[in-house]
């Protein structure tokens, strides 16, 4: 029965919304939110990026929730070409560097790309795929139905499944008392 | 002669108002900060205005939003018609 109310407590959970948002990192998510095309907030809500058409050459670039070398640009089959690394000077909070990035790649491309450097491959520790950037995008991003829902499933399949060792453990005698009782009822039968 | 507002007329008065709502978003550490002001009050226009150039000088740029999250448009000058204009601090490579 707890399992059920976790699992119902994480779906009717509300994210935070509009400038209401208490910390300035979840204020930065609702301002990024508030204005990416429905289709992009999806994206980014399901895969951690969204992806933008450069406003002068039409390259498509893969924008991903972190504060460095976060901008793929892909070539016509989805494939990466490079990661390009630019960013406001001022400190901001992620959200906002993301609006920035996307801003600047719509509206004023070339002036962006011209500062950015460039890399062949995301930095292990502290880019997109990093586990900064995925705990981060968990603790800030508001989840959808499916994310909550499936850490809900995650968490309770914690609470009813014994750790590993345990699970062996009682898994082995099952066996074992199945066994037994199959050769005892064989044994039976045959006298 | 009735003092009191019917409800279509509250209600087009309540768009009005809002139709005459702009405001300024200010990227900054704590996220964001919005200076909203009314393009019926002159006063707060030039000061609009004064933070406007004085945003742009220091190395900001300025941006229309658009409502639908697409791609908006560069502002080089003050618009008082813009509803929601957004300050992009400088850029530098990482």
């Amino acid at each position: 029965m707890s399992v059920l109310r976790n699992i119902l407590g994480a779906l009717r959970k509300r994210a935070p919304r509009g400038y209401r948002s208490k910390t300035p990192e979840q204020r930065g998510i609702a301002l990024l939110l508030a204005n990416l095309t429905p289709r992009q907030r999806r994206q980014y809500v399901r895969d951690r990026y969204f992806d933008v058409i450069g406003g002068v050459s039409a390259t498509r670039y893969r924008l991903w929730h972190c504060f460095q070398q976060n901008v793929e640009e892909l070539d016509q089959d989805g494939r990466r070409r490079w990661i390009w690394c630019f960013h406001p000077r001022e400190t901001l909070v992620v959200g906002d560097v993301l609006l920035a990035q996307k801003t600047a790649l719509e509206l004023f491309e070339p002036e962006a790309i011209r500062v950015a450097h460039c890399y062949s491959n995301f930095s292990a520790t502290s880019g997109p795929t990093s586990r900064i950037a995925r705990e981060d995008f968990a603790r800030t991003v508001p989840a959808s139905w499916r994310r909550r829902l499936a850490q809900a499933v995650h968490s309770s399949s914690q609470v009813i499944m014994p750790d590993g060792a345990k699970f062996y453990r009682v898994a082995g005698i099952f066996v074992v008392a199945a066994t037994f009782s199959f050769l005892l009822t064989r044994v039976v039968a045959i006298h | 002669m009735s003092f009191m507002q019917s409800p279509q007329s509250f209600e087009k008065s309540r768009e009005r108002a809002a139709c005459t709502k702009r405001v300024q978003i200010v990227m900054n550490r704590f996220g964001d900060t919005r200076h909203e002001f009314d393009v019926t009050d002159a006063q707060a226009v030039a000061l609009a205005e004064e933070r406007f150039r004085q945003l742009t000088g220091s190395g900001f740029r300025a941006a229309a939003l658009s409502s639908d999250g697409g791609p908006g448009k560069l502002l080089n000058k003050f618009d008082r018609e813009v509803e929601q204009t957004l300050f992009v601090p400088h850029l530098q490579g990482g």
